[in-house]
């Protein structure tokens, strides 16, 4: 199966609050939008003007929730597919999460117990998520800060099986991977291994933060220099397509957000985006 | 067969069909009437080279709405900058220094606010008109917006419509001493003069060119409108006050509640109105600022 995005590059997040940032990205050739964050008007002017320079556009979801027990929304996963169409999309990604139980909205992202059980709820939302979509689509194991009890499998082998069974591919969140270490003690030397590297879509990298000895994926603070080194280490093994910046509040200033992508095209071995390649 | 004429009508035509001619000079006339404002409007200074596009918020702030809003840009851009501070409600004071880098607009205002100042008295301050009046100037210069003078003749082509006024009015009086039945002349007469009137008072205050240079930077600028809720710590203070500039006070709203509130900075309409964009305030004094009108004394007033 060929890989749903070609060689992108590195990425920033559309959001609304920073789309001129994005504007001024001569190199950016990838981003993603908050499938949520769409409506089914006219798309924002900005982000119609990026995809008529052709940058890929990646709709993201984040409450469809695959891991719930309950039947899926069918209008989320028609929204989903209705984003695709709009800024006609590769791909689409989605979390392995579940946000919603008993009819109680969490408002987060809640990670679903590597069970057998489990992952056969999760493997039939997605494949019937799948079959609603128009794309492929690529699924993103979440940062917790805590497993389940009752789980059975590791994450690497949870992972292979969800991935396999559904034929989806998968978003990496590297900043996950460390929040995972950090947090549930997952070995990264092992995980980097064990996971199923060819099958990933593209990355994500954001900023977290650490308190009481906890690592939170916070979005809103800068890249750690360790997040940093992790997203070498992953590229060494393997490069994926496109490399992602996430970033989602306290936005600093748009220089400081140029260093930050800098700083992610070089640990990635990648061209710089913040300048235009063909003039460098 | 219709008759045209006959022995008693008033000028030799008959009520109905002086109605109808009426109407028809109405008409024409409202549509020449028209023409002519457009063609006044149309701006005859040379085209800007290339390169030379207007980039300074204080100018397209200007072009858009005028002083008020012109001030409220550059008012936003010292606040993003730190140069400026809400003094309790509808007052702002100056924090530290300015430099040269920032343009006149913002050096008379952050001068001015030395002491906490009535956001609303800042327009007509000595400074600030001065700096206010030197915008519009060149505006006027470059032709984007029509000066007092080309407005008047906007505003004259009017006379037209008040001459087909007249001829109804003639008619009317001649009619009624006839004892003809005028009641529909009167009402086509009524039109025609609200008509007159609206032209007489009116005229646009952009050429033909500011307009399209309003649109051109609104598309160009689409990531500053309110409706994304641009952030302004990432664009820093001069996309801050071309946010205001192109996008109203709502651009306002939308990035810094706390200081529209403290400005009393009034909620627009729509974002996209360009009608719209003013700043409830005050009357500003901006604009006219001749000589020896006390602009150069640099006081800065109350």
């Amino acid at each position: 199966m060929n890989a749903p995005l070609p060689e992108l590059g590195v990425g920033i997040g559309w959001r609304p609050e920073i789309a001129g940032v994005l504007e001024r990205l001569p190199g950016l050739r990838f981003t993603e939008v908050v499938a949520e964050s769409l409506t089914d008007r006219a798309l924002p002017a900005p982000l119609a003007q990026l995809r008529e320079r052709g940058v890929t556009v990646v709709p993201h979801g984040i409450r469809l929730s695959l891991g719930g027990a309950e039947d899926l929304d069918q209008h989320r996963v028609a929204h989903l597919a209705h984003c695709a169409e709009v800024v006609d999309a590769p791909l689409v990604s989605e979390h392995i999460a579940f946000v919603r139980a008993g009819g109680t909205e969490a408002g987060h992202l809640l990670p679903v117990p590597r069970t057998r059980d489990a992952l056969d709820v999760l493997a039939g939302n997605v494949l019937a998520a799948q079959a609603e979509l128009p794309v492929p689509l690529a699924l993103e194991p979440i940062a917790a800060l805590f497993d389940w009890p009752e789980d059975e499998m590791d994450e690497a082998a949870f992972l292979t099986e969800l991935l396999e069974r559904t034929g989806a591919w998968l978003l990496l969140d590297v900043a996950n991977l460390y929040a995972n270490a950090i947090n549930r003690g997952d070995d990264l030397g092992a995980l980097l291994t064990r996971l199923p590297l060819e099958r990933i879509a593209y990355a994500h990298v954001a900023g977290g933060a650490e308190h009481d000895g906890l690592y939170h994926d916070t979005h809103t603070d800068p890249v750690p220099p360790e997040v940093l080194a992790l997203l070498s280490e992953l590229c060494a093994v393997r490069r994926p397509s496109a490399i992602l910046l996430e970033r989602d509040g306290d936005y600093p200033p748009e220089a400081q957000l140029r260093t930050e992508l800098d700083a992610l095209a070089r640990a990635a071995g990648l061209p710089a985006i913040t300048s235009d390649v063909a003039t460098r | 067969m219709r008759v045209l004429a006959a022995t008693g009508d008033t000028w030799g035509i008959s009520g109905p069909v002086f109605l109808e001619l009426y109407a028809a000079l109405a008409i024409i006339t409202g549509i020449i009437t028209v023409l002519a404002r457009r063609s006044l409007a149309r701006s005859h200074a040379p085209a800007p080279a290339p390169g030379t596009d207007l980039v300074d918020p204080d100018y397209v702030a200007y072009l858009h709405d005028g002083p008020e809003l012109t001030v409220l840009a550059a008012l936003s851009a010292l606040h993003v900058a730190g140069r400026l501070t809400s003094a309790g409600p509808r007052r702002v004071q100056a924090t530290g220094t300015i430099g040269t880098d920032a343009g006149e607009l913002q050096q008379a205002i952050h001068l001015c606010a030395q002491n906490p100042i009535r956001s609303a008295k800042l327009a007509s301050a000595p400074p600030v008109a001065k700096a206010l009046g030197s915008i519009e100037d060149r505006l006027i210069g470059v032709g984007l917006l029509l000066s007092a003078g080309q407005r008047t003749r906007i505003r004259m082509t009017a006379c037209m419509l008040w001459a087909v006024v007249a001829i109804g009015v003639l008619r009317s009086i001649a009619g009624y001493q006839a004892g003809k039945p005028i009641s529909f002349l009167l009402a086509a007469l009524a039109v025609v003069a609200v008509g007159a009137a609206v032209f007489s008072v009116t005229a646009p205050r952009r050429t033909d060119r500011g307009k399209a240079e309003l649109a051109r930077q609104r598309s160009a600028h689409a990531s500053l409108s309110p409706k994304l809720r641009p952030h302004w710590r990432v664009y820093g203070p001069e996309a801050a006050a071309l946010g205001v500039a192109i996008f109203g006070a709502s651009a306002l709203w939308a990035a810094d509640p706390a200081l529209a509130k403290d400005l009393g900075a009034r909620q627009m309409l729509s974002a996209g109105d360009s009608g719209g964009g003013s700043w409830s305030g005050g009357t500003a004094g901006g604009g006219g600022c001749g000589a020896g009108s006390g602009c150069g004394g640099g006081g800065c007033g109350g």
